[in-house]
């Protein structure tokens, strides 16, 4: 039964070396083996074949891989490495020793590298502190008896040092569930009060929680201009500029990209839009409590931040806005942030003003070295053959480093890191879900697959930057010789060449 | 002379692999042709073909769905 499904799989495959080889009761499933067929493949051997050469990227590949792949460790069939099975004397890799062997047993016990801080962060003690004092601190913000207004008077005290935060007016900002909501206000919120201007103009490289309600808005009678970038992620403000009309209702540019860190012209921004009589959104979710941000300074009309990005919890964000802007309500309800129905999430509101708040003081003496954690990175980056290193050389985030290795897939990387208890996040989703490459390196004319991003913790050290240096070189080889990037078959000038 | 090289039903980064071996193994001034219907491989083709200096000729659609790349080694 499993050799017929096995044959079955080679017949789909459609690739020079099938993934099944009869003749040594091996299937191989590795980079490049069919996208759909990698479950298949796992079943088969479940029914009852005894060996299974199973690369790391086709873990991902199946649904529910870890369930599966422990299953069949635990009844016995053997899971060699993806190296030395596609040799061509089909020397299998040490028996037990497999990266996917470990990667399945190891998942919990491994010591963290966490570099994945543009995602998210974890609590800041203070804003821990207040998240548990707030948890107990029951009550309605809107009622008038005393416990209605002890929330209250939280509730005021967590948007004042969030507005001056970003120098807004605390009551021209809305507490909503996180930058995705900010986002989504924002764009739709702004094009619901709309009169006569139905334009908007969006960089390419926004978020998708701009671009999705951008899109959505063309959709409906509005018009949307996308402004591209330069190799390095930015905007040109000329042409952005040069986008901006007389009918222009709301300009949309992120303070700094969230995968490769560049800054964006926001100021030139700014007066383009005022120019014209349009409004400036300022997606700062990537850098408030990193980067100095303000919304006069930025010239912002809506700034939107989160809570989780900046080291406070999950489901807390807001959206600053400045005298100028108009908006409408996106979630209909009570009136208790005016521009947001709904009950205010104290707890998490008042976390995220003690991180924000915390973050705002504590980054401008962290930037230095966080700096030289990303130079130390790009330095040791350098000496890994064919990796480009995306992003602009000085105005970026100085957290954050973003790159693309060259044939081989960012989540069989990011797997093979994991396995070695590194976090890392891949720009590409080149995964059976979602097989759409980075819209930001697209848009940048940049190698899609491949990508990795690191950002650092606020108190990394250079511990985590030497921990990959020392992974990243061998996983990378492993990975090329997975994909039977011999070298040696490989003219170098080609290869290598500039 | 062409060579062709066929990715279809294959994700990237493997189009991009087979591309390098194969431009890598014909004369300069050869042809790769190269199928893909993987998203990625759009963006990074031409991409590719940048950072390499070799010539894209064409990237044209296939009436099946997905790409023909044609890729001229000019070095």
């Amino acid at each position: 039964m499993w050799q017929r499904c096995l044959q079955r799989v080679n017949d789909a495959c459609n690739l020079p070396t099938p993934p099944y080889r009869p003749d040594r009761g091996t299937a191989l499933i590795t980079l490049g083996s069919h996208r759909d067929l990698t479950r298949e493949a796992v079943e088969a051997v479940a029914w009852g074949g005894d060996r299974l050469a199973l690369a790391p990227v086709a873990l991902q590949r199946v649904a529910a891989g870890q369930a599966e792949l422990l299953g069949l460790l635990a009844g016995g069939v053997r899971v060699y490495s993806g190296t030395g099975c596609g040799c061509p004397d089909g020397r299998p890799g040490p028996p037990g020793r497999h990266r996917a062997a470990r990667y399945a047993t190891q998942m919990t016990r491994m010591p963290e590298t966490y570099l994945d801080a543009a995602s998210t962060t974890p609590l800041h003690p203070r804003a821990r502190a207040a998240l548990l004092a707030a948890l107990d601190e029951f009550g309605d913000p809107s009622r008038l008896y005393a416990r209605g207004r002890r929330a209250r008077l939280l509730l005021d005290r967590s948007r004042e040092r969030l507005a001056a935060a970003v120098g807004a007016h605390p009551e021209e900002l809305v507490l909503t569930s996180g930058g995705t909501e900010a986002a989504n206000l924002a764009v739709s919120g702004v094009a619901r009060a709309a009169g006569h201007r139905r334009h908007l103009v969006v960089a390419a490289v926004e978020h998708t929680a701009v671009l999705a309600p951008a899109r959505a808005l063309a959709a409906s009678g509005f018009e949307v201009t996308e402004v591209g970038v330069d190799r390095t992620g930015r905007v040109d403000p000329a042409e952005l500029a040069a986008a901006v009309r007389d009918d222009t209702l709301l300009v949309c540019l992120q303070h700094a990209n969230h995968e490769v860190g560049t800054v964006q012209p926001v100021r030139e921004a700014a007066d383009a839009a005022h120019d014209r009589g349009a409004l400036l959104f300022v997606d700062a979710c990537q850098t408030v409590g990193r980067l100095p941000v303000d919304m006069a300074a930025l010239g912002a009309d809506l700034l939107a931040a989160s809570g989780h990005k900046c080291y406070g919890p999950p489901g807390s964000g807001f959206l600053a806005m400045g005298g100028q802007a108009r908006l409408r309500p996106v979630l209909l309800g009570d009136e208790r942030e005016r521009r947001r129905a709904g009950m205010e999430n104290l707890p998490g509101v008042a976390a995220m003003a003690a991180a924000v708040a915390a973050r705002v003081a504590e980054a401008p003496a962290e930037h230095d070295r966080l700096a030289r954690l990303g130079e130390r990175l790009r330095h040791g980056l350098a000496a890994i053959p064919e990796v480009i290193v995306h992003g602009h050389p000085s105005e970026r985030l100085p957290q954050l480093v973003a790159f693309s290795v060259l044939y081989v897939e960012g989540e069989a990387l990011l797997l093979l890191l994991d396995a070695e208890g590194i976090a890392v996040h891949s720009g590409s989703s080149c995964t059976a879900d979602s097989r759409e490459p980075s819209h930001v390196l697209a848009a940048m004319g940049a190698i899609t697959h491949g990508s990795v991003r690191v950002s650092f913790l606020r108190d990394a050290t250079g511990v985590e930057v030497d921990r990959l240096l020392e992974v990243l070189p061998a996983a990378v080889a492993e990975l090329r010789e997975m994909a039977d990037l011999d070298s040696q078959a490989l003219d170098r000038a080609t290869l290598e060449g500039r | 002379m062409t060579t062709t090289v066929d990715c279809l039903g294959l994700s990237c980064p493997i189009p991009v692999v087979r591309l390098a071996k194969a431009v890598a193994a014909v004369e300069v001034g050869d042809v790769v042709e190269l199928l893909s219907d993987d998203p990625g491989a759009r963006v990074d083709i031409p991409v590719w073909c940048r950072l390499k200096g070799q010539e894209l000729l064409a990237q044209d659609d296939r009436p099946q769905g997905g790409w023909v790349f044609r890729v001229r080694r000019a070095r």
